[in-house]
């Protein structure tokens, strides 16, 4: 930005047109057509916080802890498809992020984490709050910028929003000294926006045989994985599976990307898949993966993983590519586009006999007679409730795969969790994002006993922004999942993992919400009816069964031929029925 | 396990280098050597690095263009030139001079300071090549020695490599 100074000299801009970094800041993120951010206050961002006081055109959210901002960001980009935006200063502000960071790097999200720095003289010199926040945050971000002068930060900020969306997206983090948020600059907003990196690029020959693949195929499955959400890939992916007639399985992260209700969906696969998917992968005779990276979760035993298919891998970054399994055709390019013109080039195929084989693997259903209500009714009253409209933000642990199995997800991009890290905690904070960025839709966070305590101070932030999102706690008085894992590996010692919590209904008053204790089966439905017909958060606490597992389950490392199906006593099921 | 040597171009900007070598750190490619060089060109640095893992240096070579950083990376296989240089103080009384002179020619180095008992040589070449001149040099007693990593040079490079060089 050399050229600015130049242009002072030849009297082509005033001294006046100079701004502070502040200011330079808050107009790039303008430009960038930033609206919200979420963040917290520190010594270190003070001259951007004085910038952002007189910004009209940036809405603040004061979140209770930096990383309740990081998944804020994030649910607000998975919701919205934009970046996501989120500012804390300096030192433990900055480490506080860390999680937020990983988890977007992790399941391929767009945000950009501004965090303001000491001083440059001061760099290097242990001052106070002062953390090497490049270096703490290079393995979990997708790139990171150390902002040397107010010169630079423009532009560093509009290449931080090209990296973060282009390609796979991912998070950004822009370090800030705080002198350069005083030093003044003049800043230009771009003409039009940085070329974004290479989407990759279509091989006519790849292409041709991966079609050849889908056409002579005859046991064939898609599974489809974040990339085709990513990518607004929801049409390509029910045309070239209608066309050919190919079952679809959607990954954790690639729920809701094809609607369950329609003949075609599978559900997802993996450790907690259901029994007849995960025996169709053991059998099928072509994947078409498309935006998946075939995580250790969905595989299982590698060597074990889909031993009678040939695979053809579609994905944005090459990376991916022969990571983990030997694909017979990769393709490294966009999932959207990729499914539009394979959708083109196949042949329309009927796979009648292969549909109705993984239907006879499908395990009997019952319906489960209990005092408590069981996890598949809690979801199912959401559903009904909301009119399945609603955006489902889930936590981690058996209440997220519950709500993966259970609730039967038919629109686009309305479940969102975090899948790759794993982050208890996510719920909360991120369906404060996705309100914001979807206000007009029902936003449900879902999360265990466990999750909800991990950020439950946002529930200060979600009363002072009024924001309407209905609360569910699956209260099972553990942390249900590592108990799980207790029971069937650890000789059901359950170390560490019971655990109390506050009664919610006095926490929630305290906060100015309103909660409801759901503590038999019969209240559900009228309990469900009053969150959501009550005006702004409600949270339900529903006690669910102690020691409830998730079914079925393949032990970490293994196939299906290690599959745990569920051992619920005969006593109480009842209704039993063949199919699902 | 084997070792590959690769080139990259990358922006020399903050945390560059860290993320480079982190990246190779943390996706279990072990860094055998590595080189840290000057270009022509502002901004742009250089480096070559010696991985081990040659099964898997198509993997490495994805994950590296991953970086924002990362310009350019080549697997510089057959068809490079790689050198290596050093440094080395050799303890030398004045009778040992002249046949430590003509080893150290043998090799293509040359003398660059001498004292009352000792003798400084820069040399570089090949790694074997070093590797014998050092074999050689040790009965006289080195004192202390410097030797960088390979660098390489593609023989046959691609145009680009050179253009913005």
């Amino acid at each position: 930005m050399a050229v600015a100074s130049e242009a002072i000299d030849a009297g082509e801009i005033t001294p006046e047109e100079r701004q502070t970094g502040g200011e330079i800041m808050c107009a790039a993120l303008v430009a960038e057509g930033v609206r919200v951010v979420f963040g917290y206050p520190g010594g270190a961002i003070m001259p951007f916080y004085d910038a952002l006081h007189t910004c009209d055109d940036l809405y603040h959210v004061l979140v209770r802890h930096e990383q309740g901002a990081t998944h804020a960001a994030d649910g607000y980009a998975r919701a919205t498809g934009k970046v996501g935006v989120c500012v804390a200063t300096s030192g433990p502000g900055a480490t506080n992020m860390v999680t937020g960071l990983a988890n977007a790097f992790m399941d391929s999200v767009p945000i950009v984490a501004i965090t303001g720095q000491v001083a440059r003289p001061a760099i290097g010199k242990d001052s106070f709050q002062e953390t090497d926040v490049i270096g703490v945050t290079i393995p979990v971000t997708k790139h990171n910028i150390l902002v040397r002068s107010a010169e630079e930060l423009g532009p560093a900020i509009h290449e931080a929003f090209a990296i973060a969306r282009s390609g796979r997206p991912g998070p950004v983090l822009i370090d800030v000294p705080k002198d350069v948020q005083f030093e003044h600059a003049v800043y230009r907003r771009p003409e039009r926006p940085p070329t974004p990196m290479q989407r990759g690029s279509h091989d006519e020959d790849q292409l041709c045989k991966a079609a050849d693949l889908i056409d002579s195929a005859q046991q064939p499955l898609i599974i489809a994985g974040h990339g085709v959400i990513l990518s607004n890939g929801y049409e390509a992916l029910r045309v070239l599976a209608e066309k050919t007639d190919i079952p679809v399985i959607t990954t954790l992260l690639g729920i809701s990307c094809f609607p369950e209700s329609h003949p075609l969906s599978l559900g997802m696969p993996g450790m907690h898949g259901s029994a007849s998917t995960n025996r169709a992968i053991d059998e099928a005779d072509l994947l078409v993966a498309i935006g998946m990276r075939f995580d250790d979760r969905v595989t299982g035993k590698i060597s074990e993983f889909a031993p009678r298919a040939r695979i053809i891998h579609v994905d944005i970054e090459a990376a991916e590519l022969e990571k983990v399994v030997r694909t017979e055709v990769a393709i490294n390019a966009d999932a959207r586009a990729t499914m539009e013109r394979l959708g083109e080039m196949v042949s329309e195929r009927s796979h009648a006999e292969w549909k109705s084989k993984i239907g006879g693997w499908k395990s009997p259903t019952y319906t489960v007679e209990h005092d408590l209500p069981q996890p598949v009714d809690i979801l199912a009253e959401i559903k009904r409730v909301s009119g399945g409209e609603a955006i489902l933000v889930t936590d981690v642990g058996q209440n997220q795969m519950w709500a993966a199995q259970h609730y039967g997800y038919d629109h686009p991009n309305t479940h969102i969790t975090s899948g790759g890290l794993g982050t208890m905690g996510f719920a909360l904070p991120a369906a404060m994002g996705v309100k914001f960025g979807q206000p007009d839709t029902a936003v449900w966070a879902v999360a265990g006993d466990g999750g909800f305590q991990m950020n439950i101070q946002e529930l200060a932030t979600i009363a002072a922004e009024g924001l309407e999102i209905k609360v569910v706690i699956m209260n099972n008085g553990y942390l249900g999942m590592v108990r799980q894992w207790q029971k069937f590996f650890h000789g059901a010692r359950y170390s560490a993992t019971p655990i109390t919590s506050p009664n919610y209904i006095l926490l929630a008053q305290a906060y100015g919400l309103n909660a409801r204790r759901v503590d038999h089966v019969d209240e559900m439905r009228e309990a469900m009816e009053w969150a959501a017909s009550t005006p702004g958060c409600t949270i339900l606490d529903i006690a669910i069964e102690q020691e409830r597992n998730v079914y079925p389950m393949i032990p970490s490392g293994q196939s299906v031929a290690a599959m745990i199906e569920d051992t619920v006593p005969e006593r109480f099921r009842t209704g039993e029925a063949a199919g699902e | 396990m084997s070792e590959a040597t690769l080139t990259l171009r990358f922006s020399e900007g903050t945390g560059a280098v860290d993320r480079i070598i982190g990246l190779l750190r943390r996706r279990g490619f072990p860094i055998a050597g590595m080189t840290l060089e000057r270009t022509h060109a502002d901004g742009v640095g250089r480096m070559t690095v010696v991985v081990d893992g040659l099964n898997h240096i198509e993997q490495v070579t994805r994950h590296l263009r991953r970086l924002p950083d990362v310009l350019e990376v080549t697997n510089a296989g057959a068809g490079t030139i790689q050198r290596e240089f050093a440094l080395a103080r050799v303890h030398c009384v004045p009778d040992q001079r002249s046949e430590l002179e003509a080893i150290i020619q043998h090799y293509g180095g040359r003398v660059i300071s001498t004292g009352e008992e000792y003798l400084a040589v820069e040399a570089s070449g090949r790694r074997d090549e070093l590797d014998a001149m050092f074999s050689e040099l040790m009965p006289y007693g080195i004192e202390e020695s410097a030797r960088t990593n390979p660098m390489a040079l593609h023989a046959g490079a691609p145009a680009t490599e050179w253009q913005t060089v």
